[in-house]
């Protein structure tokens, strides 16, 4: 898993003012890095992660360059730091871009919001305010459709995870944080220099020709693990609002048991003063002491916006792919003679 | 010469990949300091490489050459060494093609990512135009003004009889159960979608 970005990134940070990012612009050999990592290292379900690095220019966050990271030093962070700082000075001694503007991580259909993923990139926002991670799919491109997306954290979200104790169901309110301002997606576009384009046109036809991989009618198998991944996420999502209102009764039940006690210790006090003994203290210290009430635990609220999150890409996904079907279908029943 | 620390950079990498001993150049000339560098990688895997690209354009092409190292010369007396030229082939695999595809389309000026909807539109008329230019070849041919190309007459058969021959009726129930699944999925998808908003603006509400 990527890790936060090395102290200070070899120098000074890209921008002068900060500046809203509004749009990023990937190099050419940016796009094919990433696919080939993916091709080489990932399998699968596993995860391969790597570092982008770019400029930012007026609004649009220009990345020119990225590497992988080594896959096997998930358990030593200072091990990945150390590599990623390594890199970075080769790059600088090179005289090319080396200022890390983001990483990069690969997914399957999509499934890739989650605890692990908020925090490393929230390492990164931290540190670079314009930094995006960029999100690759291998399945959808080897469908033949380049899915490619930017993301961001929004303020709010940032805010909240620094705040000290985040993401009770009060602050989560307080807030009025919902889950779909959680990430913020930015259009891509693609770009390629000169020397690409010369090359592209020397490749020879067989590389070059573009894909009908995209016009295939079978989708059913895409729709069946899309529905399965969305059980998955839904029952996650029934579990976390089971353990809020599992959470809700515990506090009523607890309200109306001290309610008893207050009560009974009045009474109790009552009949001491009669008797001439020494009432019974009725603080917060000494009704937890007495009647083995503990304070309930308030349920973490992240992990409920996150998936929310995943339900909406999820079904933005699904509609694209959805849509795209509906256009193949009349497309084949265009050709068809009758 | 530019990827000499890059190229010690993979080492760490070494999980990663198979040790690519090559290296690049960026001028096609083969001096007497590409020689040293080259000992450098045949030390760490005797069948190095040498891959030349001409960023100079000079003959108007990237002439990309890979070299080999062996020797040469009389035995005792004068030996040397001499890059001879590997017959060199570009492949790439699915996914890359695609993003080559993409990669052809931002040629002119940066070009947004598509999304499916709008790629299949693209490739729905690329297609149009394809077929419109074999319709013309074919009618130019008919009407003699071409003279016809067996081969190709031969493909354009073979893509014609391609089309699955199917009952009518028969298409028409599996485009309409198609097209029903995907209907239905689509409304679940949205139906969660809308619970889940609903659910957290009737928690904004009793706030």
């Amino acid at each position: 898993m990527a890790s936060a970005p090395s102290g200070g990134s070899s120098g000074g940070k890209p921008r002068g003012s900060v500046r809203e990012v509004k749009q990023v612009q990937l190099d050419g050999s940016v796009v094919l890095k990433i696919i080939k990592h993916c091709q080489e290292e990932g399998s699968g379900s596993e995860w391969v992660t790597g570092c982008l690095v770019g400029v930012v220019v007026d609004e649009t966050l220009e990345i020119s360059n990225c590497f992988p990271f080594p896959k096997d030093s998930t358990d030593n962070p200072r091990e990945e730091i150390e590599y990623q700082k390594n890199v970075l000075k080769k790059l600088r001694t090179v005289n090319v871009d080396y200022h890390e503007v983001g990483w990069y991580q690969s997914t399957y259909l999509g499934s890739h919001v989650s605890r692990e993923f908020l925090e490393a990139h929230v390492g990164y926002q931290r540190a670079i305010q314009e930094s995006v991670v960029l999100i690759y799919d291998p399945l959808q491109t080897s469908r033949g459709a380049l899915s490619l997306k930017a993301y961001r954290l929004t303020p709010q979200i940032l805010t909240m995870m620094g705040a000290s104790d985040p993401f009770t169901p009060e602050s989560v309110q307080q807030a009025r944080v919902v889950h779909s301002d959680v990430l913020v997606e930015l259009p891509v576009t693609l770009r390629s220099s000169r020397l690409t384009s010369v090359l592209l046109q020397e490749l020879p036809k067989s590389t070059t020709l573009p894909s009908n991989a995209l016009l295939g009618l079978s989708s059913t198998e895409l729709l069946q693990k899309n529905v399965q991944l969305l059980m998955e996420n839904v029952e996650s999502l029934q579990l976390e609002t089971y353990r809020l209102l599992g959470y809700e009764k515990n506090i009523s039940k607890q309200a109306q048991q001290k309610q008893q006690f207050l009560q009974r210790r009045r009474e109790e006090n009552e009949r001491r003063e009669k008797t001439g003994e020494p009432p019974l203290p009725m603080t917060d210290e000494a009704i937890e002491q007495e009647s083995s009430l503990k304070p309930v635990v308030p349920p973490q609220r992240l992990e409920a916006l996150l998936i929310g999150e995943q339900v909406d890409l999820r079904c933005q996904q699904i509609s694209e792919i959805a849509g795209a079907a509906f256009a193949k279908l009349y497309l084949a029943e265009g050709l068809q003679p009758n | 010469m530019v990827s000499y620390p890059l190229q010690r950079l993979a080492t760490p990498l070494m999980v990663l990949r198979i040790w690519h001993a090559h290296r690049y150049s960026s001028c096609s000339d083969v001096t007497m300091h590409s020689l040293l560098i080259h000992e450098y990688y045949a030390r760490l895997d005797p069948n190095a490489l040498f891959l030349t690209l001409d960023t100079s354009l000079k003959e108007n092409s990237l002439q990309i050459r890979a070299h080999v190292k062996s020797k040469m010369g009389l035995p005792g007396k004068s030996e040397g060494v001499v890059f001879s030229p590997v017959p060199c082939e570009i492949v790439s695999y699915e996914p890359e093609r695609v993003g080559v595809s993409f990669l052809k389309e931002a040629v002119e000026k940066p070009a947004p990512i598509r999304h499916d909807l709008q790629q299949v539109c693209h490739m729905a008329e690329s297609l149009d135009r394809l077929l419109q230019q074999a319709l013309e070849y074919v009618q130019k041919v008919l009407a003699g003004k071409v003279e016809g190309n067996p081969t190709a007459g031969r493909e354009l058969m073979e893509a014609v009889s391609c089309m699955p021959q199917m009952d009518e009726t028969k298409f028409e129930s599996i485009l309409n159960s198609t097209m029903q699944d995907h209907l239905m999925v689509v409304y679940l998808f949205n139906l969660v979608k809308t619970q889940l908003v609903l659910g957290e603006k009737l928690c904004k509400i009793t706030s």
